[in-house]
């Protein structure tokens, strides 16, 4: 990219500040930094713009570069740190049109950032760009201390549960000596509050209250956690050494950093594509770009928002989802008046003249996150037109291929495995129950069944793994779906998987 | 300004871009039993390439999935597009379908590689070669030259092997293409802006600010150096050259009567192509012959070796007698280190006569050794079968190797017995066979 190029980028630079402005959206200085594909590559691989170092961070790169390679011309993805300031990545050989599309989408990531109630938290709970560049400088010297096996074995284990974080990101994080305290206490006032009373003094109920408090003495933890990473950090009896420690706090304080911005995904992506749409419709107006540069534009556009058979394509689907609300709100298509006149053949006519859809779209990307959004609008109507489905896989007998089909096209059904994915995010609940089973230390984990099994080979390995870290047994109570012969589920029982370091062992209830 | 140019890049991913390689190394060294017994590597046309999925490398974690469906590792997900209930979206490579099926590896995504049938050997029998070998007299010693051959040019390399010439003239059409931006960008004459990029020790960027604060030319003409970028660097390639001459000769012997059935012989065949292929590249000038036989012996190629089903009786003999009298005729032991490998299921028509044929191989004619593999599917026991008179007649010990029987010949008595019962022993029982250390006094 030459000097010209650079100037013409920073002065339409001003010019879509001013036009985010103008469309109300919040703005500040953001940092554009050009850099080379494979700079781009790796901070997307990395996570980053610079990690710590780790095998898998260098599968990801290989995988990002074999499909760049594959891709010619132009890298149309976008990375925006939500530091500050923020930072943006544009690609040296990218053509001029794209960095400028790029630029006019982190500046809907940037409002989002600002203005998403869930997303300023975020920003406000940690500079993890900076974090991750001194990690990379700490954990060197990890690796060159305690040697590479050592030093991978220890992120592979905290890898394994990383995403095991609590439902509440921003809720207090109580260490277990003060939460005890706080949980006994607070039965204690319930056994005075019934000994208060003149009557019915329930001499059972302060029992069972009494037993319950011994139990919590010493119980560990006092109550199910499911910050299965930090609990480890604090109570493994391996011990863990200090160097250890740093390590699963930076990958368990990164995952947060990320989880926060996986529950909003979709409205975060959806509204950089409504925003980058309207900044390049008025780049165009104002002449700053020409014909044929609005054209390539619109390839790329296409390309971004282009339907994906396997995955959802949260540009396409969240650009759908504010497009929708605009639509409905501007015509007042929503509420309990409108809900009685379902009649679909009055719809295409139905206009209450409300205009109030830009309003709605700046309240949704303010107020909600992907789980609620989808709660809220994901109706029948809207499912069937964003052509949402659900798929399967299953081995085609014939050619030993694997064959990937629609499972499911209806609407009802795909909303609530929206719902539940949405909530979770493919992570399954699972509990430490006990951190001091058999009397002997050992880690007890309870799989809290929401539908559907765990994958048998994947959590082998991840005992595996949680072993490494804890040095005692550790046990996993999780479910098996009993089936009948057409191999639909006829009933759920329980199994407790142990790992004691040398085997295996698989128990039903 | 908000827009500006980043700063240098370190290509930190290759490091651990290459850690990750080595992983799947390893797992695929896991996965090689599976990978020898597939049928379609010994029957595939010569030269060709073998392909191996190769899968990355996942951390596993609790995750959903199906406990009945351990192997396969279905997914399931959420897509876009018109299509009704039912309508096919994609299609994968599923497990069953390639060879070499890395099975119980947590893993998601294929990268499909091919490896040489090289590779898969190197891979697989490390520190395997021809057991009680000796130095023979009169032709050409055992040599093991190992060298090492220049073959083309890579990208990626140590220093040592740096291809000057190629990455210089790289270096320089860079110089000029820089120069010529610079022109280009700035407007400036052509040794103004060669004297920035000389201060800038050929970083553009830097050379860009000078020439942007203003820089006096410094030189009366330009004078191109170098300037390298990771993408400039050319290694040589080198190739490990092994120059063996060695004066050993391998009679490979395979029952082809009635009884062996397409799985023993499968079996029997996987086992011998593994050899032979290893003999091949390990020793240069090794002689490889093939005698099937089933009540009678002969000698057939190489090809028709590995295709040919025949049917009849059995008399193991034949095929001892045959290989004798060649070595007697064409391979003496005092020039020639002999092997035998022989395949059977252990039915024999005449096994006394088989064992005295034996004697007479390891204590007259001194072969280097006889092995033997009775292939025994399904486990059946089989009291009247070879390997049993072996065990009774000949001087060996029995023990058990890797779930499988094996009877060695003592000391001077180079016998090896395996009796192999499927799939998964034919790694480890070629691992015997080709146990190095083995007689060594």
């Amino acid at each position: 990219m030459n000097r010209k190029q650079i100037d013409r980028l920073n002065n339409i630079e001003k010019e879509i500040s001013k036009i985010a402005q103008e469309m109300g959206l919040s703005t500040t200085e953001t940092e554009f930094e050009i850099v080379s594909s494979r700079k781009m590559i790796e901070s997307i691989a990395y996570r980053f713009t610079s990690n710590f170092s780790h095998w898998s961070f260098g599968r990801d790169y290989d995988k990002q570069k074999t499909l760049y390679e594959h891709q010619g011309a132009g890298i149309p993805y976008e990375t925006v740190w939500n530091s500050i300031p923020p930072k943006a990545f544009l690609v040296e050989t990218n053509p001029v049109i794209l960095n400028i599309l790029v630029m006019a989408h982190v500046y809907g990531h940037v409002d989002f950032n600002l203005e998403n109630k869930y997303m300023r938290s975020a920003a406000d709970y940690m500079d993890l760009a900076r974090e991750a560049r001194n990690a990379e400088k700490r954990f060197r010297e990890y690796e060159r201390e305690y040697g590479l096996d050592a030093y991978e074995q220890t992120i592979d284990s905290a890898f394994s549960v990383c995403w095991h974080l609590p439902p509440d990101l921003l809720g207090d994080q109580e260490d277990e000596e003060a939460y005890r305290e706080r949980l006994i206490n607070l039965k204690t006032e319930r056994i005075r509050g019934i000994q208060k009373r003149e009557f019915h003094q329930d001499k059972h109920e302060i029992e069972k209250l009494k037993s319950e408090i011994s139990k919590l003495k010493h119980k560990t933890p006092p109550l199910p956690v499911y910050d299965i990473l930090r609990y480890v950090m604090d109570h493994s009896p391996k011990p863990l050494e200090d160097w250890q420690k740093d390590i699963l706090s930076t990958i368990r304080e990164q995952t947060m950093f990320f989880e926060f911005q996986k529950r909003c995904k979709l409205l975060n992506e959806g509204w950089a594509t409504y925003v980058h749409l309207q900044i390049m419709r008025r780049l165009y107006e104002k002449k700053l770009i020409t014909p044929e540069e609005h054209m390539e534009f619109s390839s790329f556009h296409a390309k971004v928002t282009r339907e994906n058979p396997q995955s959802l394509n949260w540009y396409r689907v969240g650009l759908k989802l504010y497009e929708d609300l605009i639509y409905r709100w501007n015509r007042g298509m929503h509420g309990k008046r409108f809900r009685e006149t379902k009649d679909p053949d009055k719809w295409t006519t139905y206009n209450r003249k409300h205009n109030k859809g830009i309003e709605k779209i700046f309240e949704v990307r303010k107020n909600y996150t992907d789980r609620m959004a989808i709660e809220e609008f994901f109706d029948e109507e809207f499912i069937r037109d964003a052509e949402i489905y659900l798929w399967n896989e299953t081995v085609d007998p014939q050619t030993g291929e694997i064959k990937q089909f629609i499972a499911e096209d209806d609407p009802v059904r795909i909303k609530q495995v929206l719902k539940n994915y949405f909530s979770l995010y493919g992570t399954p609940v699972i509990t430490i129950e006990d951190g001091n089973y058999n009397n002997n230390r050992e880690l007890y984990l309870r799989h809290e069944f929401t539908g559907q099994e765990l994958n048998p080979m994947m959590e082998s390995g991840a005992l595996e793994n949680l072993y490494y870290l804890w040095g005692k047994p550790i046990h996993l109570e999780t479910v098996e779906i009993d089936r009948n012969k057409f191999g639909e589920p006829a009933g759920i029982r329980k199994l407790l998987h142990s790992w004691d370091g040398k085997k295996h062992s698989i128990e039903k209830f | 300004m908000p827009v500006r140019r980043g700063s240098e890049y370190k290509e930190k991913g290759k490091r651990d871009a290459k850690r990750h390689r080595e992983k799947q190394k390893q797992a695929i060294k896991k996965e090689i039993r599976k990978i020898i017994s597939e049928s379609s590597i010994i029957t595939q046309k010569k030269g060709k390439k073998v392909k191996i999925p190769i899968r990355e490398i996942v951390i596993p974690d609790f995750r959903p999935g199906n406990r009945k469906d351990e192997g396969e590792n279905t997914r399931s997900g959420i897509g876009q597009g018109s299509g009704k209930k039912g309508a096919v979206i994609g299609r994968r490579p599923g497990s069953g379908q390639q060879p070499g099926k890395p099975g119980d590896m947590p893993g998601e995504d294929y990268i499909e590689s091919e490896v040489d049938i090289e590779e898969v050997i190197s891979l697989m029998l490390e520190d395997l070669g021809l057991p009680n070998l000796k130095e023979k007299e009169d032709r050409a010693k055992l040599e093991t030259v190992t060298g090492f051959r220049i073959s083309g040019i890579t990208r990626s390399g140590p220093n040592i092997l740096l291809e000057k010439r190629q990455t210089g003239k790289r270096g320089i059409g860079r110089f000029y293409a820089y120069l010529e931006t610079l022109k280009e960008e700035t407007g400036k004459d052509e040794l103004t802006c060669y004297t920035a990029l000389k201060e800038a020790d050929g970083i553009l960027g830097e050379a860009l600010n000078l020439l942007e604060e203003g820089i006096e030319t410094r030189f009366s003409q330009v004078e191109p150096f170098p300037i390298f970028d990771s993408e400039d660097m050319r290694y040589m390639n080198i190739k490990e050259e092994k120059t063996r001459h060695s004066n050993a000769v391998i009679f490979a012997m395979m029952d082809v009567s009635a009884s062996m059935t397409t799985d023993k012989k499968y079996l029997a065949r996987s086992m011998l192509f593994w050899i032979n292929e290893f003999l091949k590249q390990m020793y240069e000038h090794v002689e490889v012959r093939f005698i099937v036989h089933h009540a009678k012996a002969r000698f057939v190629d190489e090809d028709s070796f590995f295709k040919t089903g025949e049917s009849g009786g059995t008399r193991c003999a034949e095929a001892y007698k045959l290989a004798r009298s060649t070595i007697e005729s064409q391979y003496p032991t005092d020039t020639w280190n002999v092997y035998l490998f022989h395949f059977s299921d252990g039915e024999d028509w005449d096994s006394e006569a088989t064992i005295s044929e034996a004697k007479k191989l390891i204590d007259d004619i001194k072969v280097n050794m006889l092995g033997y593999g009775e292939i025994r599917l399904n486990g059946r026991p089989f009291s009247s079968g070879l390997k049993n008179a072996f065990e009774k007649e000949l001087n060996v010990n029995s023990v058990e190797i890797d779930e499988m029987d094996v009877i060695v010949g003592k000391k001077e008595h180079p016998f090896l017995g395996i009796v192999i019962k499927d799939k998964d022993h034919i790694l480890p029982a070629i691992q015997e066979f080709l146990k190095k250390e083995r007689w060594r006094s």
